[in-house]
């Protein structure tokens, strides 16, 4: 069923036509859908039998997109981005120092050589909303965690001093499964915060602790990873 | 780019229009690939400057693709774990240091570091990988001379898939593929809609995808 309703996604995506985050999209729907997925993969056999070039020029693309300021669209705004904005206005956030620059002397391979960038003005703020209801701010990381319901859609912002930058929201459950739950390319704003990708329904997600982690990489620095946990309750 | 006229007869046109697709689709790594990267961008890499990211990228990507493809069978999880391998590597960077050896060991760690995770991450059954000394040449074991011979055979096999198609498909997988031009213009110069286009280059992506004998050989490159 999910295939009859997403197969020309899904060839779209086989394609190339679709847009950065509409591919980000179509993949964390590839990753719970074992028929799309399957349908993507015969038909990526297929192009990998035609020409390599498309597919790497579309890997090259999705690697490097962060290299490139305003090469890939901003994502595009939901619809309680404004009351958000509205609410972020009168918010004050307090950006805190994140873990300092790693100063290792050896490499370290296995986990630990992780870089932080010693960035001290990146915020990860989760916003929630049940319905038509009010906005309201769920955490707001690295300074607190916070909890949201399984029924209520959950908004990332990123607050950065960025021109630009690449986001990705990742999220590891209590069963220790991890899922990219947003990604977008953020530019320059005028309060500094931006969205990340669009709202996210999280009745899907199982319940309990959500360990966050969103990377943030662009324009010559180093990237800086935020980190937070998010309680989904039942 | 070989685009070599053959004449005409009977089959004159059809010969005439692919007769180059033997000699250009899956080519070797393009100029700049898999070239080591100089000591001062290695440093430039390690310090976080973007460029170098990007020319470390640029000369590593094939081989890391080919590292990954050892690890996941799926189309879609490999794009996710090239994606990822990438991501690791930018986060990692100022972990590589200039003076203890070149990037590509220290990417093919990190790299088969980051499938191992990946794969543990969902409970895959395909766990099955050498540890420590024998991870690189397991990783390796397909670069060589099969390589070489395996990708003449597929060119040979995509000439004879290129004449079973229809002349608005192969007008599409020449302008396309071939030719690698984008969709506004393969509809310009076909007089069609984009509409049409794309459909006539899902149909080629399609039939390529029940060629069984483009299908055995593509598996055949597989690890």
């Amino acid at each position: 069923m999910s295939l009859w309703w997403n197969r020309r996604r899904v060839e779209a995506g086989v394609l190339g036509e679709l847009s950065a985050e509409a591919e980000q999209k179509l993949f964390a729907h590839l990753r719970t859908c074992a028929a799309c997925r399957a349908h993507y993969d015969t038909l990526s056999m297929g192009m990998d039998a035609l020409s390599t070039s498309a597919r790497d020029g579309r890997e090259r693309a999705r690697v490097l997109r962060p290299a490139v300021p305003g090469a890939s669209p901003s994502t595009s705004r939901p619809v309680f981005v404004i009351p958000i904005a509205v609410a972020l206005a009168a918010t004050v956030l307090v950006v805190v120092n994140l873990r300092p620059a790693a100063n290792d002397d050896d490499i370290t391979l296995r986990g630990g050589a992780e870089e932080d960038g010693g960035r001290a003005d990146v915020a990860l703020l989760a916003y929630a909303r049940r319905g038509d209801g009010p906005v309201r701010l769920a955490a707001d990381f690295p300074l607190g965690g916070g909890s949201v319901a399984r029924d209520e859609r959950v908004q990332f912002f990123v607050r950065h001093a960025w021109p630009a930058a690449h986001v990705t929201v990742v999220g590891v459950g209590p069963d220790g499964t991890s899922r990219t739950l947003a990604e977008a390319d953020v530019g320059a704003s005028a309060d500094r915060s931006s969205a990340v990708g669009v709202p996210l329904d999280v009745s899907s997600l199982a319940a309990g602790r959500w360990k966050l982690e969103a990377t943030l990489v662009g324009g010559g620095s180093a990237p800086v990873v935020v980190r937070g946990t998010l309680e989904l309750k039942p | 780019l070989e685009k070599r006229y053959v004449g005409s007869g009977a089959n004159g046109q059809r010969a005439q229009r692919f007769v180059f697709f033997a000699g250009h689709l899956h080519t070797p790594p393009r100029e700049g690939e898999m070239a080591p990267v100089t000591p001062s961008t290695a440093a430039r890499f390690a310090a976080g400057d973007r460029a170098a990211f990007e020319e470390v990228y640029t000369a590593h990507a094939s081989l890391v693709r080919g590292w990954v493809r050892r690890f996941f069978t799926s189309a879609f999880e490999r794009e996710e774990a090239v994606q990822e391998v990438w991501l690791h590597v930018s986060r990692s960077a100022s972990a590589y240091q200039v003076n203890r050896g070149p990037l590509r060991p220290w990417l093919r760690v990190l790299t088969a570091n980051r499938c191992r995770e990946l794969l543990r991450q969902r409970g895959s059954a395909r766990l099955e990988t050498p540890a420590g000394d024998e991870t690189e040449a397991w990783l390796d074991a397909n670069e060589g001379p099969d390589a070489s011979a395996q990708r003449t055979r597929l060119r040979a096999a995509l000439s004879a898939f290129a004449e079973r198609l229809s002349a608005d498909e192969a007008e599409v997988l020449r302008l396309g593929w071939l030719d690698e031009l984008p969709l506004d213009e393969v509809a310009r110069r076909m007089k069609r809609s984009h509409r049409q286009v794309k459909y006539l280059r899902l149909k080629v992506v399609t039939r390529a995808a029940e060629d069984q004998t483009l299908l055995a050989l593509l598996r055949e490159s597989e690890p």
